[in-house]
């Protein structure tokens, strides 16, 4: 198949994504239209339907925000097989695409010594820190992609009046288990690293471990909430 | 088999244990890492008669003052760092590069500043022991992750390989008279690297992308494992707002704010949210990751059927040398 064919062969059906080479060695799934929590769970199914088959040359799929690569072996298979594979992958019934959607809720301190700018927040968005807490922790987030870092989760559905430009000025060190905003989304620090956004809380789970199993406490296209520790403790939270 | 030490006398600029990329764990935000010139890595392997390719130093633009107590046999390929041999009571004399060496107990190498290329793999054989972390010994330094203690070597540490059982008697220094040419130091500069297009090279400005193709990229010294920085004409690609992060891969050329390429090396994060102008083809990265500040580069243009041609090309090459190579262990 010439290249050409291969970038042009478009979507089959509405939903479907366009295929597209990433250099030599990885196929992009890219889906249009509009950035919504639909196409995250498009993705993630996607994402779920390939890393459950075994096609032989195939090394990972990775999920983007609105496309999805897999990468392969170009010594073991070629773009266009790979692209004809895919499309049946996607297409066939006896896989199963995502279907049980968890919610993983996240306790969080948001104590002054674990939330380094949640004051500051509270001020630039014109809440008090008990409006802030309560409007955070009502939110439902979606996992877009875990990236970045290993095992930072980009979380999407923070409420616009949360909205803010990053930090002018990163942290050098952000400590690990921060929970922190910035622009339309909100993530977690699995360890310390640097880092731009706006620290608002803290939480004791370990996201990522690398000798663990599983190494990552959460998975594209999963919900989150998260809960107040100070309430937890105080029994107000029964579930 | 018998268990060797390797020690750190003096450090080099920055040294860290290589092996195979860690190719299972990208949608969890790890980078592939793994030695970033494939191909000397897997040269140096065979050349110490290891079945596998197994972890291995790689040293960048400065190298290392090794000591080896228990001896060793070893194999030096990528960037030339002038390397010596020191052995006890004798003057020190030229490490041989290309071959296996065979290292008395009590042998010292010494690699100095890289005269040509960036990386330099030093293999020993049994392999470096450092534990499997996500299904590879590699180092990703950036997340403190794999490897040795999860960071660049420093003096005074050491490590550990297991002396295969036919190599634990030697106590003399020998190399054979034979040796394979480094096959991925640029030989002329600029160096030609070829691409294909990135979703985002058809929104650059006709002239830009003309400069793109035909005008030299300089190296940066803000180069690392993760990316190399490109310095050269600036590139503007109209109507480029905030991105959201999508994947890319090692070879993947994202445009910076300010104009300029970064090269996406082995260490990159799997995702990113620069726009993605083009794609260093699979048989190409080898000498990308060879290049060093100051170096030039141009760009050049491919079809996805060249660059699989030159894959495969590359890879029959491989397979020939491994070939001759076991022949020559033999004989």
């Amino acid at each position: 198949m010439a290249d050409s064919e291969l970038m042009n062969a478009g979507p089959v059906a509405t939903g479907d994504p366009e295929f597209s080479c990433l250099g030599d060695a990885a196929i992009l799934l890219q889906w249009h239209g509009a950035d919504t929590a639909e196409q995250t769970l498009q993705i993630a199914s996607a994402f779920r339907m390939i890393s459950s088959v075994e096609i032989p040359g195939v090394l990972a799929a990775v999920p983007g925000f609105t496309s999805l690569a897999v990468h392969f072996d170009p010594l073991r298979l070629t773009a266009a097989v790979l692209c004809e594979q895919l499309r049946l992958v996607l297409h066939d019934d006896r896989v199963m695409p995502l279907q049980e959607i968890r919610t993983v809720r996240i306790p969080v301190s948001f104590a002054q010594a674990d939330a380094a700018d949640l004051q500051d927040v509270a001020e630039q968005t014109r809440m008090s820190v008990k409006q802030l807490v309560a409007l955070f922790t009502a939110t439902e987030f979606r996992v877009r992609i875990i990236g970045f870092t290993p095992g930072f989760p980009y979380l999407t559905g923070l409420p616009k009046s949360l909205h803010l430009p990053r930090r002018a000025t990163p942290r050098v060190r952000v400590p690990a288990g921060s929970v922190a905003i910035a622009g339309a989304q909100a993530g977690i620090y699995p360890t310390e690293s640097p880092g731009g956004w706006h620290l608002i809380g803290r939480t004791s789970l370990t996201l990522f471990d690398p000798l663990a199993v599983p190494v990552c406490q959460l998975a594209p296209g999963d919900r989150v909430r998260f809960i107040d520790q100070q309430t937890i403790q105080s029994g107000e939270v029964s579930e | 088999m018998r268990p060797a030490r390797l020690q750190i006398l003096r450090g080099g600029l920055h040294t860290s244990v290589q092996a195979t990329p860690r190719l299972q764990y990208r949608h969890l935000g790890v980078a592939p890492g793994g030695a970033a010139d494939r191909v000397s890595f897997q040269l140096a392997n065979q050349l110490v008669g290891n079945a596998e390719p197994l972890a291995v130093l790689e040293m960048t633009l400065l190298g290392d003052e090794i000591a080896w107590p228990d001896g060793g046999l070893i194999a030096v390929a990528g960037a030339d760092m002038k390397p010596e041999l020191l052995l006890p009571g004798e003057s020190g004399f030229p490490l041989p590069q290309g071959r296996p060496v065979v290292l008395p107990p009590g042998a010292v190498t010494r690699f100095g500043t890289a005269v040509s290329g960036c990386r330099c793999i030093v293999a020993v054989a049994g392999g470096i022991d450092v534990p499997v972390v996500l299904g590879s010994r590699s180092t990703l330094v950036r997340s403190r992750l794999g490897g040795f203690a999860g960071r660049a070597l420093q003096t005074g540490d050491e490590l550990h390989f297991e002396l295969p059982s036919q190599q634990s008697a030697s106590d003399i220094y020998f190399a054979p008279n034979w040796s394979v040419r480094q096959q991925t130091l640029p030989r002329s500069f600029p160096q030609p690297l070829r691409c294909l297009p990135g979703e985002a090279s058809s929104g650059l400005l006709q002239k830009d992308l003309l400069d793109f193709l035909s005008q030299r990229f300089w190296m940066q010294s803000e180069s690392d494992r993760m990316g190399a920085r490109l310095d050269g004409p600036r590139l503007h690609l109209p109507g480029a707002g905030e991105r959201t992060s999508e994947p890319t891969a090692p070879g993947t050329l994202q445009l910076l704010p300010d104009g300029s390429p970064l090269l996406l090396l082995a260490d990159a994060a799997p995702t990113g949210g620069y726009p993605r102008i083009a794609h260093v083809i699979s048989a190409d990265l080898a000498v990308a990751a060879q290049l060093k500040p100051g170096d030039s580069v141009t760009f050049q243009m491919v079809s996805l059927r060249e660059a699989e041609l030159e894959l495969r090309r590359e890879h029959l090459v491989q397979q020939q040398l491994t070939a001759m190579i076991r022949l020559l262990h033999k004989g």
